[in-house]
């Protein structure tokens, strides 16, 4: 799972230090704009392949604005980390209000105890998002001439693509295995 | 929405088609869409002050009446506007951009042309192209196009262009690649921006500081064709009358055959014969090579429209009037 993590906080910001770490100790992979030499990004990266993007700072700046914009038009969750006190945008607050988006953006007033809580609990909503269940992610596979003798024939016989029926085995493996289930059920419970 | 939100007119002119939440198409028909259209991207309002102007529907054919239409409008406006954003079909998106190159030049507002994957509301033939794109990428482009296209015409920029996938790409310089995985136009040379992690434009790109010149005719209407060596041309000269002038994409390195060179003298009309790395000569006829064929194509139809004399029309397609020759 990739997080863009973006705060117009660049100096002295220990709760965007904390909040990456709990991310990255989540298992998630954070690209980020506050690290020295990277620029917004890492070189090729896009925000097209992250999975959600991640605000943190007392107000939004024009950058973050169309950042926010942009991700919630790629049908992706927004995260709002907003220090306790701090007073809501009014941008934001009329995105919170819109019935459609209302469900991808979520804003949250933190302190330092509840911030690892925030973070996980929307960990557990983009894991289970719609976006996560795109076959957007390209595999090269290496396979013996036997068994791309079967793939022809299965995809012929029974009419199907032969990447979707694969998909489909995959994922008839991933819901009858009751170890991995148990592993998701726990994973982001810290 | 954040204070001094910059205004931007959004002219609306087919390519409009977005996923709804409910998973269908909506497009805008006519002026009476515009309204569920945007209610479908509330995000937008978060980057700017947006206006829209309708223009002409999904089903609209696109050509010169709709490009002398979106010229004028955006004179009309440019003093109110910061930007103009203008979504078209895909499918015309270049020659839209290269229009409004010719028409409006050296304008001191910034014109952006964007579009969707798909255009026309018909979707019955284009449903498994539809189930691909969804499954490919979430959806038809068109949101993060616009959005991308109204954060850059914010921004000065020389000369209209074209906001598509990941790239900005100056009109003059655009070609089609359907075969493009998320950007589906290339440019010839070098962006002038690209899309990572947030908007990054050439620093070196402003407002040109000549003064601006208008062109308000409309496009000529001329013959275009492809030159197959061998085969001989067959037009009906009464046929041709029609025309103002004949757009012939021929081949690098073959000379015209000695009949065809022979029709050029007697057609006595304006005659453009284009290649992207060189054209042979011939008698009665204009040689134009080292640009994109869309910028051949529309400068011929500008240079043959009403605002010129047609003896200039040598002179005119020779010189490099927006940058539009490579080197």
């Amino acid at each position: 799972m990739k997080i863009y993590f973006y705060s117009n906080q660049y100096l002295n910001n220990p709760d965007a230090k904390d909040a990456m770490l709990c991310f990255k100790k989540a298992g998630a992979d954070v690209l980020n704009n506050l690290s020295p030499n990277v620029d917004g990004g890492v070189a090729g990266g896009s925000l097209d392949r992250v999975d959600a993007f991640v605000f943190q700072g007392d107000k939004l700046d024009t950058k973050a604005s169309y950042l926010i914009a942009l991700v919630l038009a790629q049908n992706k969750e927004v995260l709002c980390l907003l220090p306790k006190g701090a007073k809501l945008d009014t941008s934001l607050k009329d995105l919170e209000a819109d019935s459609k988006l209302a469900k991808k953006i979520h804003i949250e007033l933190y302190s330092k105890d509840d911030l690892k809580e925030k973070i996980l609990s929307f960990l557990k909503i983009i894991d289970n998002g719609s976006i996560r269940n795109l076959f957007n992610i390209k595999y090269t596979l290496r396979i013996s001439g036997k068994i791309a003798d079967y793939l022809n024939w299965k995809a012929n016989k029974e009419n199907i693509k032969k990447a979707d029926w694969i998909r489909d085995q995959i994922q008839c493996i991933v819901q009858d295995d009751k170890e991995y289930q148990e592993f998701l059920n726990n994973k982001f419970n810290g | 929405m954040p204070k001094n939100n910059k205004k931007i007119f959004l002219f609306l002119a087919g390519g409009t088609c977005i996923f709804t939440e409910a998973g269908h198409i909506f497009s805008v028909k006519s002026q009476d869409d515009i309204e569920d259209w945007l209610a479908q991207m509330p995000e937008l309002n978060i980057l700017a002050d947006i206006e829209p102007v309708f223009i002409s529907g999904e089903d609209d054919l696109i050509g010169p009446n709709i490009w002398q239409t979106i010229a004028k409008e955006i004179i009309k406006r440019s003093e109110e506007a910061d930007g103009f954003v203008i979504v078209s079909k895909i499918d015309q998106l270049i020659n839209t951009s290269l229009a409004l190159t010719f028409a409006l030049q050296n304008l001191k507002k910034t014109i952006i042309t964007t579009t969707s994957r798909i255009s026309g509301s018909n979707f019955i033939d284009k449903k498994e192209v539809i189930s691909n794109l969804k499954n490919k990428y979430g959806g038809l482009s068109l949101r993060s196009n616009l959005i991308n296209a109204i954060q850059v015409a914010q921004q000065p920029l020389p000369a209209p262009a074209i906001m598509f996938g990941t790239r900005l790409i100056a009109a003059t310089r655009a070609i089609f690649d359907p075969l493009g995985d998320v950007n589906v136009f290339s440019s010839i040379s070098d962006c002038w921006g690209k899309v990572d992690f947030g908007i990054n434009v050439k620093s070196n790109l402003k407002y040109n500081q000549q003064k601006a010149k208008i062109y308000s005719d409309k496009l000529a209407d001329i013959l275009v064709f492809d030159d197959i060596p061998g085969v001989p041309w067959s037009f009906d000269r009464r046929a041709l009358t029609a025309y103002r002038g004949i757009f012939i994409k021929v081949d690098s390195y073959q000379k015209l055959g000695k009949n065809k060179q022979e029709q050029i003298i007697k057609w006595k009309m304006p005659i453009v014969l284009y290649n992207y790395h060189l054209t042979s000569t011939s008698k009665g006829a204009i040689s134009v090579s080292n640009c994109t064929f869309n910028t051949a194509l529309i400068k011929t139809m500008w240079a043959l429209s009403n605002e010129f004399n047609k003896k200039d029309f040598e002179n005119i397609m020779t010189q490099n009037i927006i940058e539009e020759f490579l080197n």
